[in-house]
């Protein structure tokens, strides 16, 4: 599900009226025209609480929801319940000029939670539950879809209504009747609205067998295209993931990426059990995104893909991996760490700074194109058992083509730009390949212990 | 706690202090509605441990069983006369297979055209 408006009411330096402060996402706060404004942003508490006295007021976030279904939640902070002298409420489909909303409100002289509907300010009660507040937190939340308004509170469903007499998706937001100042009575927290199915999030829940997107979804904030459960997933086209998206997530035994997706942040492509994971062509990677995180099983990749920053293409459990064209990693990014049992790359990969193709418990490696490796890369380390590079690796400075554990370490084509140097277990090693016949590792540790290997053979000490 | 079905007003002038509801609702915390967007009468669910105060409220017309698949012919003759003359004010003709939940749906339907009863119920 998408969140598009998300505000912990924190960062203030002094208490701030809503309408000046700005939440985490889509929380920029508007007066509603019906109303004026009434509410503060405690600086000490990082609430939300009445700052005026019998007066009816409501606020709109700017978060846009992808359609009329959607969540809106709170956390209601009762903190003294003899105080309370509000009843602060969450609403949802909100229209942003008529006084027109669903609302779930807690009101303190009836002690129940309450379902309204307002149309042009005309107030219909659709439900209630009877609910005496103690010193503690609850967490409210209003469900609107279509079919249904639900009010769960702590997670439990207590109201429901059929009402849809307001169609249109408008706005969430806080709408409140005050019948006196009181920051010591009831406070609301962490206002989140988020999506519900349908449009940007959640293109197929569980437990599906089988998904296929033929075109390009969108996908924008906090998003799911396939949660749990689902044995194939294909997209055929172009996805724009662009913030905290999962493609696909637990039990996925295929993925298929056609056309690239382009990825953005905080991304995972197929994380979890997934036993296939393929892109067809290129993927655009951008900031902590993971292709293929935890027990994938295989993972190819077909096209290019340019990772930037802070990226991990497959981690732990990955048994296999592929990639066929040229992979561009940037800072601090990582193929393939822990547990991969083969790595193929056949084009050349393009490892700039403190990159490390594979490492931990790696069984085989093959780079069959040359790998340009800059600054203080690693082709493989760890565990490896072979290690090949079957044309010549760029290896400039403080590159390390295998270290720890390696059986066996292949260069069959010159490594240009030798000396290379790494550090292999605490030690400073220098390899050097000779036109592709002979190669010496020397490892410094002020023993200055050096290694002659044999041609397309060679055994670091 | 025991769950009731009333055919029951609508109250209040629509204002925050006063909004519109079914009268049920200012006994008892725990209800569902389903109001007409401007009619005079509308059904609730309720759950409470004590349903004495709506019972005796003459404005309000209980179900007379909360158990919905007793046919309304079934009910004793007087009850079953007056649901049969109240709903004929609606244009609702209760016929001898209807149940309770035959004609609470018919006129909840009046009431909301989206009604369904399946997503209508009460948290006790």
């Amino acid at each position: 599900m998408a969140i598009f408006v998300s505000d912990t009411f924190s960062g203030e330096v002094a208490n701030a009226p809503l309408e000046d402060h700005v939440g985490e996402v889509g929380a920029t706060w508007t007066v509603h025209p019906s109303y004026t404004s009434a509410l503060l942003v405690s600086s000490s508490t990082e609430t939300l609480f009445a700052s005026n006295s019998t007066i009816g007021t409501g606020y709109y976030a700017s978060g846009i929801p992808a359609g009329p279904e959607y969540n809106v939640s709170a956390d209601y902070q009762a903190v003294s319940v003899s105080a309370m002298a509000a009843n602060p409420g969450i609403v949802g489909r909100m229209s942003t000029s008529g006084n027109t909303f669903y609302m779930l409100r807690y009101s303190a002289p009836n002690s129940r939670w309450e379902l309204f509907k307002a149309v042009s300010g005309t107030f219909t009660l659709l439900g209630s539950y009877s609910q005496t507040l103690t010193t503690t937190t609850y967490n409210a939340r209003l469900e609107i879809t279509d079919a249904t308004k639900k009010a769960y509170i702590d997670g439990v469903e207590r109201i429901s209504s059929i009402n849809n007499e307001i169609t249109e998706a408008g706005r969430a937001g806080t709408r409140w009747f005050i019948s006196a100042i009181s920051q010591t009575g009831i406070r609301i927290d962490n206002f989140v609205a988020e999506d519900i199915g349908g449009g940007t999030p959640s293109i197929t829940p569980d437990p599906s067998t089988q998904s296929q997107t033929l075109s390009s979804p969108t996908l924008t904030q906090h998003g799911a295209l396939q949660p749990d459960g689902i044995v194939q997933a294909q997209l055929t086209s172009a996805a724009a993931m662009l913030q905290h998206w999962v493609l696909a997530v637990d039990a996925l035994t295929q993925s298929q990426s056609i056309t690239q997706p382009g990825l953005t942040q905080a991304h995972h492509l197929p994380p979890d059990r997934s036993v296939q994971s393929q892109l067809l062509s290129p993927g655009s990677l951008g900031l902590a995104a993971l292709i293929a995180p935890d027990i994938s099983q295989q993972i190819q990749l077909t096209g290019p893909v340019t990772l930037t920053q802070a990226h991990v293409l497959a981690v732990n459990g990955l048994t296999q991996a592929q990639i066929t064209s040229a992979v561009g990693l940037a800072v601090q990014g990582t193929i393939a760490p822990a547990g991969i049992t083969q790595q193929q790359i056949t084009n050349a990969p393009l490892l700039q700074a403190r990159y490390q193709l594979l490492v931990d418990s790696l069984l085989q490696a093959q780079s069959l194109a040359p790998a340009t490796l800059s600054v203080a890369t690693a082709l493989a380390v760890d565990g490896v058992t072979q290690s090949q590079s079957l044309s010549a690796p760029l290896l400039s400075q403080h590159g390390v083509l295998a270290v720890d554990s390696l059986t066996q370490t292949q260069l069959l084509q010159m490594a240009a730009g030798a000396p290379v140097i790494g550090w292999l277990d605490g030690r400073l090693v220098i390899v050097a390949a000779l036109d592709g016949r002979a190669a010496t590792a020397m490892a410094m540790d002020g023993r200055s212990t050096t290694t002659t290997a044999a041609v397309g053979s060679i055994t670091l000490h | 706690m025991p769950t009731h079905y009333y055919l029951c007003p609508v109250v209040g002038d629509g204002s925050e202090d006063n909004p519109r509801r079914l009268k049920v609702a200012d006994y008892y915390g725990n209800h569902s509605a389903v109001l007409p967007d401007d009619g005079t009468w509308g059904i609730a669910v309720v759950a409470d441990a004590d349903h004495t105060a709506s019972i005796s409220d003459p404005d309000i017309h209980p179900f007379p069983s909360s158990d919905l698949s007793v046919r309304v012919v079934d009910l004793d003759p007087s009850i079953s006369t007056q649901i049969t003359d109240f709903l004929s004010l609606y244009g609702i003709t209760v016929s001898e297979a209807d149940t309770l939940r035959d004609v609470l749906v018919r006129f909840s339907t009046l009431a909301d055209s989206n009604f369904d009863f399946d997503r209508f119920g009460v948290s006790d």
